[in-house]
C-alpha cells in the first residue's frame, strides 16, 4: 500500500499565499520519514492532506493498493492531547481496536499487549488524566497502532517533552510500529535521524525527499 | 493505482467495521464520564420541560373551571317562552330532547306563593313543577313519588336536609293541583338556575301534560343557532302566537368561550417550545464537545459511528429530563395548585411527547454536524 501526495496544493480562504504549491511525497508501508522545514513552510498541512484532514485545493492524495480513501488508513499522534482523559489508559487505547471491528474483549486484549510494548503494562487502569505528558503520548502511539492502520502521522509528537521523555516516546513510535509507516513531522534533527527517509519542504514544495 | 481487477484481493478495508454497540456503549461512557455536566443538562431539561407544561396546566385548568363555572349557571342553556302571557305546551317541550344537539328539555312552571306548609303559618310557598328532564338539569338523583327538590334558600330557613318530611296545606294544594300526601326532601338544590322566581321554591316532578311557563333546553353548544331556530317551531309557533327563544345566561355573561379558550391557548405548545429550547442547549454543548467527536473521527470511528454515540449522549440527556420534567409537572399541578389529575396528566403526557419529540429531532440533526476534524482536534 502506498500514499502518495502528487502536486498537492492548499490555500485556505483569506490567506495571502498557497500553503502547499505543488508538493509531492510519496510514503511506502512500512517506511519511516521525517518531514522536516523551516516554520510555515507547510509542514504539518501537508501532513493533514496525507491524512484526510485537509481537502487539497489543487493535485491530489490516493491511496494505491486499496479502495480507502487517505482518511481511512491513516492514524494520527498529535502534539496536542488526544485522549479521554476520565477513561483508563485501557479504554482509551481499547477503543483503536474497535475502530478496527474488533469485538470489545478482543480489542481489550490486544490493546493491553500495545500498552505492554510501550512501557504502560502497569498502568491499565489508572485514568489518563493522571499520567504525565510522555506517558499519555505513548498511550496515543499504541492506540494508532491498536487502530491497524497502515499510516501513522505524527505531528511533532515530543514538542513538548523534555529530551529523556521524548527519547522514550520515539523509541514507543518507532520500534512497536510494526509494519506500519510513519510519517514524522519534526524540527527536531534527532528524530529526523531515526527516519529511514527525510523530506525537507519549503515554500510549500518538497524539494529534498 | 492498482488495477480494479486486483483490489478485493490487496485492499485493506477499515471502513463500516465500528460496531453500532460500541458507539451506544461509548455515548453512555461519556455521559458517565461527564456525570456532572450530564447531571446539569438533565437537570435543566427537568426544569424546562416541567415548567413549560405547568404554565399548560395551569392555564388549562383556569379554562376548564371558568368553564365549569359557566355551565354551572346555565352556559348551555337556551329557554323559551310563549311571547305575551301563553304558556308552551309541556309534551312538545320534552319532546324536544329527541332533537339533535339536545341533551335535555324541561318544561317549567313556577307558582309563587302557591301553598302554606302544615304546621308553619305564614310559609306561602312557591312551588315549581318539572317535567323529567329536570333531573339531568340539576344532577338529581331519581326522586321517588313523593320526593320533591327544595331550593337552598328554603332548606337554609327552614333547616331541611335530604329526608326532611313535609306537608302542603290541602287547600292550597288542592287549588294548585299538588300531592296533598307528605312529601319527602329528596335532594337540596340551587333553583336560581331555572329562574330567581323559583329560588325560594319547592320543585316537583310533573308529567308532560298541559301547560308550562317555560321550556328550558340544555344544548350542545356547536347546536345553539340551529336549535335557536328549530325549537320555536317544534314548540308549536305561529303566526299569531310566537315563541322567543334566549340564552339563559345574558350576553356577556362569559368573558371567554370556554371551548375556543381551550383549544387555542398558546401554551398548548409549550412541550414544542421547551423542547427548542432544550434542543438549543444540547447543540451549545455539542459545540463545546466537537473536540471529542474530532478525537473519535481520528481515531478511525466512521462518520455513522460518531453520529450515532452523539445520539447516544444527547438522548439520554434528553429523555431522562423530558420524564422527570413530566413528573415533576404533574405532581405540581395537582399537589400544589390542585389541578384536576385526569387534565394534568392528558395534558403532561401529550406536551412532554411533543418536547421529546422537538428536542429529539433536533439532537438527531446537531448529531449529524461534523466538526472539521482538525481545527476541533487542536482546539483541545
Amino acid at each position: 500500500m502506498r500514499l502518495v501526495a502528487d502536486s498537492v496544493e492548499v490555500r485556505y480562504p483569506r490567506a495571502a499565499r498557497q500553503v502547499l504549491a505543488g508538493a509531492d511525497l510519496t510514503v511506502d508501508e512500512g517506511e519511516t520519514v521525517a518531514i522536516i522545514g523551516p516554520s510555515g513552510s507547510g509542514k504539518s498541512t501537508l501532513l493533514s492532506v496525507l491524512g484526510g484532514l485537509v481537502r487539497p485545493t489543487g493535485g491530489e492524495v490516493r491511496v494505491e493498493g486499496t479502495d480507502d480513501g487517505p482518511r481511512d488508513v491513516s492514524a494520527w499522534v498529535l502534539q496536542t492531547v488526544n485522549v479521554l482523559p476520565e477513561r483508563s489508559v485501557l479504554d482509551n487505547v481499547t477503543l483503536g481496536g474497535l475502530a478496527q471491528g474488533l469485538t470489545r474483549v478482543d480489542a481489550e486484549i490486544d490493546a493491553a499487549a500495545r500498552l505492554d510494548a510501550v512501557g504502560l503494562g502497569a498502568r491499565l487502569a489508572d485514568p489518563v488524566r493522571v499520567l504525565s505528558g510522555g506517558e499519555v503520548q505513548r498511550v496515543v502511539i499504541a492506540r494508532a497502532l491498536a487502530s491497524g492502520r497502515p499510516f501513522i502521522l505524527a505531528d511533532e509528537p515530543t514538542g513538548q517533552l523534555d529530551r529523556a521523555t521524548s527519547a522514550v516516546v520515539l523509541d514507543a513510535l518507532f520500534t512497536t510500529a510494526g509494519g506500519a509507516a510513519v510519517v514524522v513531522v519534526t524540527h527536531d534533527s534527532e528524530v529526523a535521524a531515526r527516519c529511514g527517509r527525510v523530506a525537507r519542504i519549503e515554500d510549500g514544495m518538497v524539494v529534498d525527499a | 493505482m492498482t488495477a480494479p481487477g486486483t483490489r478485493a484481493r490487496t485492499a485493506i478495508t477499515t471502513r463500516a467495521r465500528w460496531r453500532a454497540r460500541a458507539s451506544v456503549s461509548e455515548g453512555l461512557a461519556n455521559l458517565r464520564d461527564g456525570a456532572l455536566l450530564a447531571s446539569v443538562l438533565v437537570a435543566i431539561t427537568t426544569a424546562v420541560v416541567a415548567a413549560a407544561l405547568l404554565v399548560d396546566v395551569l392555564t388549562a385548568a383556569r379554562v376548564l373551571a371558568v368553564e365549569r363555572d359557566y355551565l354551572a349557571a346555565g352556559g348551555d342553556l337556551l329557554v323559551a317562552q310563549s311571547a305575551g302571557q301563553q304558556t308552551l305546551d309541556a309534551a312538545r317541550c320534552a319532546a324536544l330532547a329527541d332533537v339533535r344537539g339536545v341533551r335535555s328539555a324541561v318544561a317549567v312552571t313556577v307558582i309563587p306563593g302557591a301553598a302554606r306548609l302544615v304546621g308553619r303559618p305564614q310559609s306561602q310557598q312557591t312551588l315549581v313543577t318539572a317535567t323529567a328532564g329536570i333531573v339531568d338539569l340539576l344532577d338529581l338523583p331519581t326522586l321517588p313519588v313523593d320526593g320533591v327538590v327544595a331550593s337552598t334558600v328554603i332548606a337554609d330557613r327552614w333547616q331541611w336536609a335530604p329526608g326532611t318530611r313535609l306537608q302542603l296545606d290541602p287547600t292550597d294544594a288542592g287549588v294548585v293541583r299538588a300531592p296533598r300526601d307528605v312529601l319527602t326532601v329528596t335532594a337540596v338544590r340551587d333553583l336560581a338556575l331555572v329562574s330567581d322566581g323559583a329560588s325560594t321554591g319547592i320543585l316537583m316532578i310533573r308529567p308532560p301534560v298541559g301547560d308550562a311557563d317555560q321550556c328550558f333546553v340544555r344544548i350542545d353548544p356547536q347546536y345553539r343557532d340551529d336549535l335557536r331556530a328549530t325549537i320555536p317551531a317544534v314548540l308549536g309557533e305561529t303566526t299569531t302566537s310566537a315563541v322567543n327563544v334566549s340564552d339563559r345566561l345574558p350576553p356577556g355573561a362569559l368573558s371567554q368561550d370556554p371551548a375556543a379558550a381551550y383549544d387555542g391557548r398558546t401554551t398548548r405548545w409549550a412541550g414544542g417550545a421547551a423542547g427548542i429550547v432544550v434542543g438549543l442547549l444540547w447543540a451549545v454543548v455539542a459545540w463545546t464537545r466537537r473536540g471529542r467527536a474530532a478525537l473519535y473521527a481520528s481515531v478511525g470511528v466512521p462518520y455513522s459511528g460518531g453520529v450515532l454515540i452523539r445520539w447516544t449522549e444527547g438522548s439520554g440527556v434528553v429523555v431522562l429530563g423530558a420524564l422527570w420534567g413530566g413528573a415533576l409537572a404533574v405532581t405540581a399541578a395537582v399537589a400544589a395548585v390542585h389541578a384536576p389529575v385526569g387534565v394534568a396528566l392528558d395534558l403532561v403526557v401529550r406536551g412532554a411527547g411533543l418536547a421529546l419529540v422537538v428536542a429529539l429531532g433536533l439532537v438527531v440533526l446537531v448529531g449529524l454536524w461534523r466538526p472539521p476534524t482538525l481545527e476541533a482536534l487542536k482546539d483541545r
